[in-house]
């Protein structure tokens, strides 16, 4: 948070909320989603997601004694952190995978640049994009929802687009299965109600604005609704938006305070910039799914947004 | 004889060209996916580096000082060429595997820093000890990522299965998993030379 | 003036001594080089044709290609070389066909694609596939990794094709 102090200039306002609190309201408004997801793919996710959260916070924990820090595993972040790496695998990943990816995200994309405040990027999509690299294997082989049991093997929607350019009743799906998080996919990220129910309450406590999101969600549908048809206008945008991790990664992870600009102006920049490259990755790119790395790309912008974007100084008149 | 020793050590350690100078990342970053390529690389490296050390040192009164650029350049061209050309024959496997990187070694900053810093200002057989010594160095540097790349990476260590039953992380040998392991590694290097201090 | 003459002389006599020492060099090792080039070659097509005793260099409208023999000299195949740009390398493989143009073995030589994803097309489970096919048979490319696995595809069926005429 030392990094506002650089940007703004006074007054300041002081608010009771402390880091600690925001973090604990954020996993709160992603309980729903965990809910929805054991309920979907099973208990297994739940599994994945306790493993996910303890390697978290176990990692945090090693390294602020070697580090001889204080104490701050209990603020939220770590357990944050490695719910969200679980929301971002498919369900049915091996144990390690959880595992690993979290003692990436908090060894690597957190600690080693300094601890919470000081991360170039959101440590959970680092690890996604660290495990996709590493275990393609894994991370690209999805279940079919509702089939715990036998556990069988389906394709994302979006990978049946880039794949075999299949259209939605093709795929035996209509928008309602894909709204309802009723087809393949992560384990976070295919309950948009679940989802939509934890941003609204965000959103009613202030603790996230809607600028990144709204403007990130318009961008990509919009664009798709442009070039993704036959013809110039044709395109499906709801498609688009209701598929992959759009909802998840638009509300929770790119609204990420460190990593995401402080003006509003700027937000809106990094809104635009999310939503383009995710419709160029998924158009163009070696991976069905651009969401991950739009944002991750849009964080190693966000300090030259910054500065493009200074808020005005109060009481200075353009 | 003990400033000499000095000579050859200082380039394995206290002035490591990778972790210390940070000087010849390319060819430290581009191969050090497996360790016997980091290992052939290594020894091309340290072979130019002795003997244009050697031929720089000795030329150091003959050669102008406006023309001594383009002169290192031809004779550190040379002894590059004659590595491709051996590795080629006596070696060609490695030499595939090498690749681009082998010619690349003329513009590697270490030999060029190392003539221009130490070669053209000393006699020749401390020059000869600080080609010895940085080429062990950047030698030694670049098998210790590729052996953490290529475990991770692939499981093997010399093409042999080291690490049974795991699943290696393909990212380790892509760019990124390079870039991860130097920067812990000089991050490892500096936390032993302050707690030296 | 005086100085200009004096630095060629310097920098021609430090390029006259590099000459001399690298075309002694080379001359050593120019023939060693093409042993092992040639040494390379055989090994590759021995491995996708292993019944073949006698290798014969053919070369035709641009078109490189091994005819195989057997024992008694009679025709058995032919083994050529393809080349495809794939993901992120040039894919080079050897492909070996009987005289009737039906593929027996196919074996990539050298790749540079994505760890993980792109060299599965060096693994047996997807070169079997290969084996049979003609030119205009339908060959599966591997979903994952659609672009490295379809252009060797193409490059061999290319190629195929350009041999049987």
């Amino acid at each position: 948070m030392n990094e506002r102090l650089i940007v703004s200039t006074s007054p300041h306002i002081h608010k009771k909320e402390t880091i600690s609190w925001i973090m604990w309201m954020v996993i709160l408004a992603l309980a729903p989603a965990a809910i929805a997801a054991t309920f979907t793919f099973g208990l297994y996710s739940l599994q994945l997601i306790t493993i996910s959260i303890l390697s978290a916070v176990i990692t945090e924990s090693v390294i602020i004694v070697l580090r001889r820090r204080r104490i701050t595993i209990f603020d939220g972040s770590a357990v944050l952190t490695g719910l969200l790496v679980a929301y971002n695998l498919p369900p049915q990943v091996p144990p390690w995978i959880p595992a690993v990816g979290s003692f990436f995200a908090i060894a690597i994309a957190k600690q080693a640049f300094g601890g919470l405040g000081r991360n170039i990027f959101n440590p959970a999509l680092a690890a996604r994009a660290f495990l996709l690299i590493s275990w393609p294997k894994y991370m690209t082989q999805f279940t079919a929802p509702f089939s715990q049991a036998d556990s069988v093997t389906s394709a994302t929607p979006l990978y049946l687009l880039k794949e075999s350019n299949m259209s939605l009743p093709e795929m035996g799906l209509s928008y309602l299965d894909l709204f309802l998080g009723n087809r393949a996919g992560c384990i976070g990220e295919v309950a948009v109600p679940a989802l939509l129910i934890g941003a609204v309450f965000l959103l009613v406590l202030r603790i996230i604005s809607l600028h990144i999101p709204l403007i990130f969600i318009l961008t990509l549908g919009f664009l798709n609704w442009l070039f993704s048809g036959n013809s110039i206008g044709g395109g499906d945008p709801l498609f688009a938006v209701l598929t992959g991790g759009v909802i998840l990664g638009a509300f929770f992870m790119a609204t990420d305070y460190v990593t995401s600009p402080l003006t509003r102006k700027g937000q809106i920049v990094f809104g635009i910039g999310c939503g383009l490259l995710t419709f160029v990755i998924r158009k163009w790119g070696g991976y069905p799914e651009g969401v991950s790395f739009a944002i991750l790309i849009m964080n190693a912008f966000v300090p030259l947004i910054d500065r493009a974007t200074p808020p005005r100084v109060y009481g200075k008149i353009k | 004889m003990i400033k000499l020793f000095k000579e050859l050590t200082k380039g394995i350690f206290k002035e490591n060209p990778v972790f210390v100078i940070v000087l010849g990342l390319c060819p430290a970053l581009a191969v050090s996916t497996s360790l016997e390529n980091a290992i052939g690389m290594g020894i091309a490296a340290t072979f130019v580096l002795f003997f244009s050390n050697l031929i720089i040192s000795s030329l150091r009164k003959f050669v102008p000082d406006k023309i001594r650029i383009p002169c290192f350049i031809v004779v550190i061209a040379s002894f590059v060429t004659i590595v491709e050309l051996l590795m080629a024959a006596f070696a060609p496997l490695l030499a595939k595997r090498l690749g681009i990187f082998v010619p690349l070694i003329v513009v590697n900053c270490i030999i060029m820093g190392r003539a221009e810093a130490f070669a053209s200002r000393n006699k020749v057989l401390p020059s000869i000890m600080d080609g010895l010594g940085m080429g062990v160095g950047f030698t030694l540097a670049l098998s210790s990522v590729a052996l953490i790349r290529e475990l991770l990476g692939n499981g093997t260590l010399l093409g042999h299965n080291i690490l049974t039953n795991f699943n290696p992380a393909g990212i380790m040998v892509l760019a990124p998993g390079a870039l991860m392991t130097l920067g812990i590694l000089i991050a490892i290097n500096n936390l032993i030379k302050n707690r030296k201090k | 003036m005086k100085e200009t003459l004096k630095y060629s002389a310097v920098l021609f006599s430090i390029c006259f001594f590099a000459a001399i020492l690298l075309s002694a060099v080379a001359s050593i090792t120019q023939p060693i080089i093409e042993e092992t080039k040639a040494e390379q070659e055989n090994n590759a097509i021995k491995e996708v044709m292993p019944q073949a005793r006698g290798i014969e260099k053919v070369e035709e409208e641009g078109l490189v290609y091994y005819k195989a023999k057997d024992f008694s000299g009679n025709n058995i195949g032919y083994v050529f070389i393809s080349e495809a740009k794939g993901y992120s390398s040039v894919i080079r493989a050897v492909v070996s066909i009987t005289p009737e143009g039906e593929i027996i073995a196919v074996k990539v030589l050298e790749q540079n694609e994505t760890p993980g994803i792109g060299t599965q097309i060096t693994e047996e489970k997807f070169l079997s596939r290969f084996k049979g096919k003609k030119a205009l048979d339908n060959i599966d490319s591997i979903s994952g990794a659609t672009v490295s696995s379809s252009a060797l595809i193409d490059s061999v069926k290319q190629t195929l094709k350009k041999i049987i005429q």
